[in-house]
């Protein structure tokens, strides 16, 4: 063989040990989920029989699925979820974005003790409960403002934003006032549009956070109606982590456990719908990392 | 100055608009439209709308800290919940339920932000160890000043003086008590089940003892009871969740170990720090290696031995619930078994004959009251009412079945169930009614009441008679706490871990002996076993 063939011979190699590699990894790293999803659609009996552990089911049903939407409340967890993270995540935006632009102009009046404030909140937090005593005291309690509007602005997603800001460029700015253009139509219609990369970040940033939101979900709401849907997951499932002296002395507790495959259908109804939206905006996320580095 | 003028497109606007609008809305109380089953509310659905503090007229409002006993339960709407309206009428108050979150940490979390904001609720469910540490807080009130047998007249019916002040008191030192115990039901119908038919097939008789149990074991598992040709049955089986054994098995019973922890010659006996336990894992160890038992039994979780039974895998099984067998009763595991092979028939025993496989219970979960809210007296007093109501016979029977006439018919003591309008009206709507059922066990006998349902056979009747006429050892009779700088978690997580592994052969019976040897003398086993010792001579179980 040429030396320019056996060179290419050991490319190919190192390439299918490579891919052979990252295979395995990419495998071990998927696995768990596509095991949770299997589990999830595979009859009970069958988990039962093999000690809780199948590959490939013989039969599949959704059943699991089914008792989990007739479940109390889940599908009232559902739409408060949706409901949350869409208008919070939108409010997320607007509230982020109006704060973000006027602190990132530096001819802003007291920018430098703006910015001060802003960043203090990033290092020191009143805590929990001073925090909660301000969401009672403004009437938020047991509503679904107590889950969007506390929670409104994060500062760190905030100077994320401000300095995507700074680095636009000026000359746009400038063009755009010569055409006589207002501050707000400013923001909307040249900035944002934009600054697409950043607005799909923090808006996944934001709508996942929301979408998993459980503390603020537990120890603000009081209506079982207005549960989002991490706690009612939670709810159900609490159950499971029974430790073993309590589970002898109280036999009859294990009676309401959900089985296996139950507590997997949950799973996947958890985490499906953020699964869903992920690649739409992975685009976005991908250009985002260039953060900083615009080209006009 | 440049003039600034504020133009906007208009769908930027709208959305603008619609966001603070949404805000707004989240923020304007929970007025989402309810998607269970009601049509148009006159009243606000649940329990939003009523301010903890303040009155709507003259009226108080209690509120009740519990917890979901099924998770996310939820109370219908006020027209529907007929519990609610006979409170609100009888005692003039507006009752707030905050029932949201199952027993667990994150209910006490929630709980805690809420005291440490002064916005106490009124009455607190708790279970033991919190209430232990909210004491130690100094954050409750002696609640001896509202509770008397004069001031609660029905609860007095189902607990004594001597368990509420005395037994059930978090320091025995002192006359203060901070709790006071919700009754729970004085025995739990613990029973094992066989498979009738495998036996009349096999010829075999129902077992008494020990060796019989494992001989009819062995029978299901390789003499084909179910006569299909498959070797596709067990003797036996259990859902260990991966820790311990459990107390399943009759060997315990069979090697003197009489219940979980239970007080027998005025001794404290703990099932997992007996030394008699090396038997009893050598004769669980025989089973598991002669293949008598299920093989998943160890890993298995909740109720998979239970649906192994149902499913026709498994002949023997130990339930708790006493509703295993109930043929009458369609959601029974016996009931399902008859679907999966019409010739099913469970018959239960006790597996070990004439000797107590459990203790009689104990109550865990108390009411507290916390010092915020009992500044209010009259509150307290009014709230503490309600609860008594609970347990007078028609709170009972409120909490418990329903509305006479509706769900049950009355005929002097004797109460007969109307399972389709129960289930109509209850079961069917989420089980609403569980969520005051915390406060009541089901024990109509304690009132002297009698209730029948009139789906079971009379075979089910007996079955339930003879599960009550079990033998029961005496439980400790007061809840006990492990002493400062015993390492509970640990102690049992080795005990779990041994008798785990010598049950499935990975360690010889005699390591039990070494093991407990360990625990007891260099992990603080004795210290725990003496304090549990002296709390009950303290509360009066002991000489």
């Amino acid at each position: 063989m040429s030396a320019i063939a056996r060179k290419t011979k050991m490319n190919k190699l190192e390439d299918a040990f490579i891919y052979a590699i990252l295979g395995a990894i990419a495998f071990t790293a998927l696995f768990p989920l596509v095991y949770v999803f299997i589990v999830s659609i595979t009859p009970l009996s069958e988990v039962a029989r093999n000690g809780g552990y199948t590959v490939f089911p013989g039969k599949v049903t959704f059943d699991a699925y089914a008792t989990v939407f007739k479940s109390p409340l889940v599908p009232q967890a559902l739409k408060v979820t949706v409901f949350v993270t869409v208008v919070g995540t939108l409010a997320n935006l607007l509230f982020t974005a109006l704060l973000a632009y006027p602190v990132s102009k530096k001819s802003l009046p007291f920018r430098n003790g703006i910015l001060l404030f802003l960043v203090f909140t990033l290092l020191f937090n009143g805590g929990l409960i001073p925090t909660y005593l301000v969401v009672h005291a403004t009437g938020l309690v047991n509503t679904l403002g107590a889950l969007i509007v506390p929670s409104l602005i994060s500062t760190f997603y905030l100077l994320i934003m401000k300095t995507f800001f700074e680095n636009f460029p000026e000359e746009l700015i400038e063009a755009a006032r010569v055409d006589g253009m207002g501050e707000f139509r400013l923001l909307f219609q040249i900035i944002l549009p934009l600054s697409k990369p950043v607005v799909a970040t923090l808006g996944l940033f934001y709508g996942v956070a929301h979408w998993n939101e459980f503390f603020a979900g537990i120890i603000y709401i009081n209506d079982p109606e207005l549960m989002p849907l991490q706690v009612v997951l939670r709810n159900i499932l609490v159950g499971s982590t029974i430790s073993g002296d309590l589970q002898t002395l109280n036999p009859q507790l294990m009676a309401e456990l959900p089985g296996e495959t139950i507590k997997m259908a949950l799973v996947v109804v958890s985490v499906l719908p953020v699964l869903f939206v992920y690649p739409f905006l992975q685009k976005y996320m991908t250009q985002g990392m260039m953060l900083g580095a615009i080209k006009g | 100055m440049r003039k600034v003028m504020i133009t906007v497109r208009p769908m930027l606007m709208m959305v603008l608009v619609l966001c603070l609008a949404a805000v707004l809305l989240g923020g304007c109380g929970g007025n989402k439209d309810n998607s269970s089953n009601t049509t148009s509310n006159a009243t606000q659905g649940g329990t939003d709308g009523r301010q903890a503090s303040g009155s709507d007229g003259e009226r108080l409002t209690i509120e009740i800290f519990s917890y979901s006993p099924i998770a996310n339960a939820s109370l219908p709407p006020d027209q529907e919940d007929f519990v609610r309206q006979t409170i609100e009428n009888k005692f003039n108050v507006n009752l707030k339920m905050t029932y949201n979150m199952v027993e667990g940490n994150d209910r006490y979390n929630k709980l805690n932000v809420r005291l440490a904001s002064n916005d106490s609720p009124d009455i607190v469910i708790s279970g033991g160890l919190k209430a232990l540490e909210y004491k130690n807080n100094n954050v409750l009130i002696d609640l001896n000043e509202f509770v008397s047998p004069e001031t609660m007249p029905n609860y007095f019916k189902w607990v004594t003086p001597e368990l509420v002040f005395k037994r059930f008191s978090m320091d025995k030192t002192r006359p203060e008590i901070q709790r006071i115990p919700i009754p729970v039901v004085k025995v739990t119908p613990v029973s094992w089940y066989i498979r009738q038919d495998w036996l009349d097939t096999l010829g075999l008789k129902v077992p008494t003892n020990l060796e019989e149990f494992m001989k009819v074991a062995y029978e299901f598992t390789y003499s084909d009871p179910d006569r299909n040709g498959k070797k596709d049955t067990y003797g036996f089986s259990v859902s260990a969740n991966g820790q311990g054994v459990t107390f399943d098995w009759p060997q315990w019973m069979a090697h003197g170990i009489e219940g979980a922890l239970y007080i027998k010659d005025n001794k404290v006996v703990h099932y997992q720090m007996d030394y008699r336990a090396e038997h009893v894992l050598r004769d669980i160890n025989r089973m598991v290696k002669d293949g008598t038992v299920d093989p998943d039994w160890f890993l298995q979780k909740g109720q998979a031995h239970i649906d192994k039974a149902v499913q026709g895998k498994v002949g023997i099984i130990r339930d708790y619930t006493g509703k295993f067998g109930l043929e009458g009763d369609p959601a029974s595991p016996a009931s399902r078994s008859k679907q999966v092979n019409p010739n099913a028939k469970w018959t239960a025993f006790n597996a070990i004959e004439g000797v107590p496989g459990w203790q009689d219970n104990l109550p865990s979960m108390s009411y507290v009251v916390t010092k915020v809210a009992g500044k209010n007296k009259e509150k307290i007093q009014k709230a503490l009412q309600i609860i008594d109501f609970f347990y007078s016979e028609e709170g009972f029977l409120l909490a418990r079945y329903g509305k006479e006439g509706v769900h049950y018919t009355r005929n002097g003591n004797k109460i007969t169930l109307n399972p389709d309008n129960i289930k109509r009206d209850i079961l069917d709507k989420n089980y609403w009614l569980s969520i005051y059922q915390v406060f009541v066990p089901e024990d109509p006998e304690v009132l002297g009441l009698e209730v029948i349902d009139p789906r079971l056979t009379d075979r089910d009747r007996e079955m339930l008679q003879k599960i009550k006429s079990y033998p029961i050892s005496q439980s400790i009779g007061t809840n006990v706490a492990p002493p400062p700088g015993v390492d509970l978690v640990a102690q049992s997580k080795l005990e779990n871990e041994t008798m785990a592994k010598i049950a499935l052969g990975e360690l010889p019976p005699e390591a039990w002996k070494t093991t407990l040897d360990k625990i007891m003398n260099e992990m603080g086993g004795k210290e725990l076993l003496d304090s549990y010792t002296e709390q009950a001579r303290a509360a009066g179980m002991i000489k």
